[in-house]
């Protein structure tokens, strides 16, 4: 019996152990050496495998030892100069592809863009720096009515006053209102922002005056010398931060303030921002109308009492109040919450979570079409990475060469995506006309600054690492034989048929959210205003309170006014309405109904006050539907009148008529008669019933503050000047605000909205756009992969048809999945839609059909392209290519 | 490059006895050869990781260099690194044995030489 002739290898597993451990540097030698003598003594059969175990077990040591000794030289290892060399590689390798480069920068910068904006919009309400000091133990108290669906109403004079003498859970209770005031003293009246703070407020928001002093006791009582503290940013625009202002004198609304402090720059967040002027807020019992829920409540806990204990007491002294006032009081309940919860509301939340979501998903999608730009490039290098890999270079070289690529394409997107969040956020201030102030406020300070390094850091491992990793795993031997294997074979094309799976489901979700998001806002514009508001030009003139105590005084510039304003406004005729319909709400008031008892602890009704002069209704557009519109003969000698919206009068007097009853508004004693119900005008609120609007004669019911209406075919901007100069001859110091037409009025009152349908929108093309570059690369890769199968077919006779069809069904095959996929995931994230959208279900069969339309639609063009360059093929051409 | 040895003048033991192997196999000393003359002389078989280890410190403080051979079937297709001794070491061999020398000029270490 012969012995196959054998030859020896030592055992694989020690030397795979013993080159784990040594050094590069020695690697080779040691184990040739350990070979050399393993052979010699296999040949001469002296143990040769006991003998080479023991020796690498014995050198395991000083293998350490060795690599130890080693640890700092590194003539092409790691270290700053291979990382030099990577870079150098890196730039050379992305100059020579400059499409790739520009395209994939382009990509991310875009995803990295509007992750930057969103997040410091996510950032500034998030990490809102409170404009107080141990916001752990002060509280915020607020009024709720759960049949009027108002959760963070404020609180009424009345009741504060009450809550301050019950209360034994705070050991300071604040309010502050917001003001407006008329500053006169420079050369042209102008209206300010102010904040009315009572005298304790300073203290209990621990947030003392940079410069000065608050307001002490009593200076908050009528009749005490009229004091204003200033705001910090007022200070410095307005006075150039000096010292020396304290002292001096602001006159508002025609009264001498003296200047005594400079607030905290803390306050100047959110909508305290506007403010100028603080002044001392004056509450008294003389304002009984507990229905005027217009302060923000502040408390300070005692030492030791819990928010949750404080929360009982406060909802305790609010059934009392609602028991013992319940004209105006029932149904209303008082709340006090931790700050920072009370001041999030619940919708903004979810939007914020929202966004979120889907810069997440934005900037996923970048990621995984640079992935598969990375993985189809993979393939082009595969040649360059086989040499560079016979050269030497060890796999996690190449790898580390690789991730350097793509972390300078992700750190040149970080920096376009700066500029790109920038712009982007300038257009949703401009987009949302200021109406939000998360958008006002969003910043790109440092927080932002660092959040886009980390994305542009980690942004890199998840495109690049994958395609990194299949890259450099390829056998030279092959590679270099110019062999057709090199393209990653079945894993690699499942990868990128994945990535492009992933792509299509989310852009689908995105689109299904826009879409949502779309017909709500849709919706909710396209209720009928109520009136017709072409060519209706509209300005704002608020009286102040000096010199304009009495009703009588107040209807006499108002008469002078429109007697002035008519030819500067070009217009016959102008009219008065305290409110512009879609822009702003009356004055929230309930109401008793005369001879009906409203029940025990129920709400009592409600209605929003507006006043209007006697020619509205008719000048407007709005009809009189039962009863009589307001007269001449309504004036401040005859008896009150009142018109009400037919909301009104359906929600109040179903199945009857409230023509002839008599109400009772609460803050007001008189008793007036509704002769007649009016049109409705649309509701602030999202529901498609009308407004709950109460009308009051400007002739019986003088407010200080209207808006003048005029149908002109002249150009606001024509206007603004005759118009102030027309108001001026009547009083010199009164100014005009808000000049606009009510379409743009009404547009401006939509500018969150606006804004935040132009951020979806804007995501979902970018994901659909995202999608159909994924869906073309890869199937122009595939074709190209198949020109010499396709080339094959067609030389043989296959027909066009047919071939494309080939194509076409491969690529469909990729987003049928990705539908499916993106359907489910839709479905999930409409449910947190739910209390956004308005005037359309979640599962909207418009959206869920509609949308993965578009999507198929969108896709199959990018899919056709390379269907037809594959069926447009030379058969000889292709053949001969291989 | 940094010197990550201590800097002594002196050579230990096991250094002084690679250095000499190398120097006694002149042109023909690597990895496995110095393992094997450092087993003829001591009759035990070092392993072959601390000779690289003693090699490395050596070379660090120019005693020895080294260069690559080609490779060779036998050795699984891995190259030979022969070392040579260089003046340095040449001198620090001489050093060391002429310290030696002196401290052992005149003693004797017999149990029977001691009283």
């Amino acid at each position: 019996m012969t012995r196959r002739p054998h030859r020896p290898t030592p055992p694989r597993w020690a030397s795979r152990l013993l080159a784990a451990l040594l050094p590069w540097q020695y690697r080779d030698e040691h184990l040739g050496d350990l070979h050399e003598a393993f052979v010699r003594r296999a040949a001469s059969g002296r143990g040769a495998r006991r003998w080479y175990i023991r020796q690498v077990i014995r050198s395991l040591p000083s293998a350490l030892r060795l690599r130890y000794q080693t640890r700092n030289d590194n003539p092409s290892g790691i270290g700053m100069d291979s990382f030099r060399q990577d870079l150098r590689f890196g730039i050379r390798a992305l100059l020579r592809s400059p499409g790739f480069a520009v395209v994939s920068t382009l990509t991310l910068a875009l995803a990295i863009g509007v992750n930057t904006s969103i997040f410091s919009l996510v950032s500034t309400v998030v990490f809102l720096d409170l404009p107080m000091r141990e916001t752990g133990t002060a509280a915020l108290i607020q009024g709720a009515n759960v049949e009027m669906d108002i959760n963070q109403g404020g609180v009424s004079p009345a009741d504060y006053l009450d809550l301050v003498q019950r209360t034994r859970s705070f050991e300071s209770l604040s309010a502050l209102a917001h003001s407006q005031w008329v500053l006169t003293g420079g050369d042209n009246p102008i209206r300010i922002d102010g904040l009315q703070f009572t005298a304790g407020l300073t203290r209990t928001w621990d947030l003392p005056p940079v410069l000065g002093r608050g307001f002490a006791q009593g200076e908050d009582r009528e009749g005490a010398p009229p004091v204003a503290m200033i705001t910090y940013g007022y200070w410095h625009d307005q006075y150039g931060g000096r010292p020396d202002v304290l002292g001096r004198t602001i006159r508002l609304a025609g009264v001498e303030h003296t200047i005594i402090g400079v607030t905290d720059p803390r306050l100047e967040v959110a909508n305290f921002r506007r403010a100028r002027v603080i002044t001392p807020l004056i509450l008294n019992r003389a304002q009984p109308d507990r229905s005027a829920r217009y302060l923000f409540v502040v408390g300070r806990l005692e030492p030791g009492v819990s928010q949750e204990a404080a929360t009982a007491e406060v909802n305790r002294i609010g059934a009392d109040l609602a028991r013992e006032h319940p004209a105006e009081d029932a149904g209303w309940r008082l709340w006090s919450r931790p700050v920072r919860d009370a001041l999030l509301n619940r919708n903004d939340n979810t939007i914020l979570l929202l966004l979120s979501l889907t810069v997440g998903m934005v900037i996923l999608i970048a990621c995984a079409n640079v992935a598969n730009m990375l993985l189809a490039r993979a393939t082009a290098r595969a040649r360059e990475m086989a040499l560079r890999s016979a050269l030497g270079a060890g796999r996690r070289r190449l790898v580390r060469q690789l991730l350097t690529e793509s972390l300078m394409i992700s750190l040149a997107a970080a920096g376009l995506g700066l500029g790109f969040a920038y712009a982007l956020n300038r257009a949703l201030v401009l987009i949302s006309a200021g109406q939000q102030s998360a958008f006002l406020m969003a910043k790109l300070d440092s927080r932002v600054l660092a959040f886009t390094l980390m994305v542009s850091l980690v942004a890199p491992l998840a495109f690049g690492l994958f395609p990194a990793l299949r890259a450099s795993a390829g056998s030279p031997d092959a590679a270099l034989r110019g062999g057709r294997s090199v393209d990653g074979g079945r894993a690699g094309k499942r990868g990128r048929a994945t990535l492009v799976t992933v792509q299509v489901s989310l852009a689908l979700t995105l689109m299904v959210v826009a879409s949502l998001l779309a017909r709500t806002v849709i919706n909710l514009q396209t209720r009928p205003l109520g009136i017709d508001a072409k060519d209706l030009l509209t300005a704002r003139i608020d009286l102040p309170d000096a010199g304009y105590e009495s009703a009588e005084s107040r209807r006499i510039f108002f008469a002078q006014a429109r007697a002035a304003a008519a030819p500067a406004m070009s217009s016959d005729r102008v009219e008065l309405v305290s409110v512009l319909p879609g822009v702003d709400a009356g004055r929230l008031r309930s109401f008793l109904v005369e001879g009906r008892d409203t029940g025990e602890g129920r709400a009592q009704p409600t209605g929003l006050l507006v006043t209007v002069s006697t020619g509205y209704f008719d000048y407007v557009g709005m009809r009189v539907e039962e009863g009589r519109g307001f007269a001449e003969s309504d004036d401040a000698t005859s008896p009150p009148v009142a018109l009400v919206s037919r909301a009104v009068a359906d929600r109040y007097w179903p199945g009857t008529t409230p023509v002839g009853q008599r109400i009772q508004v609460s803050g007001d004693s008189a008793w007036i008669r509704i002769v007649g119900v009016v049109s409705d005008v649309r509701n602030l609120g999202r529901t498609r019933q009308g407004a709950p609007d109460i009308y009051r004669p400007f002739t019986q019911d003088a407010q200080q503050g209207m808006y003048l209406v005029a149908r002109t075919a002249t150009s606001t901007g024509l206007v603004a000047g005759p118009l102030r100069d027309a108001i001026r001859s009547v009083n010199a110091n009164q100014p005009v605000d808000a000049i606009r037409t009510l379409d743009r009025a009404v547009h401006e009152s939509h500018g969150s909205e606006n804004a935040l349908l132009t951020l979806f929108v804007t995501f979902a093309v970018f994901a659909l756009i995202m999608s159909a570059m994924g869906i073309y690369g890869v199937m122009s890769y595939a074709v190209s992969q198949r020109r010499l199968e396709i080339g094959l077919r067609m030389a043989l006779g296959a027909e066009r048809g047919k071939v494309r069809w080939m194509v076409v069904s491969q690529g469909a095959r990729l987003m049928g999945w990705g539908i499916a996929i993106g359907l489910l995931a839709s479905f999930a994230l409409s449910r947190l839609l739910a209390n956004l959208i308005f005037g359309v279900s979640t599962t909207d069969p418009l959206t869920f059909i509609g949308v993965p339309a578009v999507l198929i639609l969108v896709a199959l063009v990018a899919n056709l392209v390379p269907a037809r360059r594959a069926t447009t093929l030379d058969p000889a051409v292709a053949l001969r290519a291989e | 490059m940094e010197e990550t040895m201590p800097r002594g003048d002196y050579l230990g033991e096991f250094e002084q006895m690679v250095l000499l192997a190398v120097a006694r196999l002149g042109g023909d000393a690597y990895g496995m050869a110095i393992v094997q003359e450092l087993a003829e002389a001591t009759g035990s078989e070092p392993a072959v990781a601390s000779v690289y280890a003693a090699l490395d410190r050596l070379a660090r403080r120019r005693f020895v260099e080294s260069e690559i051979g080609a490779p060779t079937p036998e050795r699984g297709g891995r190259a030979k690194r022969f070392f040579s001794l260089l003046p340095a070491g040449a001198e620090a061999l001489r050093r060391s044995r002429d310290v030696l020398d002196t401290l052992w000029d005149g003693l004797n270490l017999d149990p029977g030489a001691r009283a």
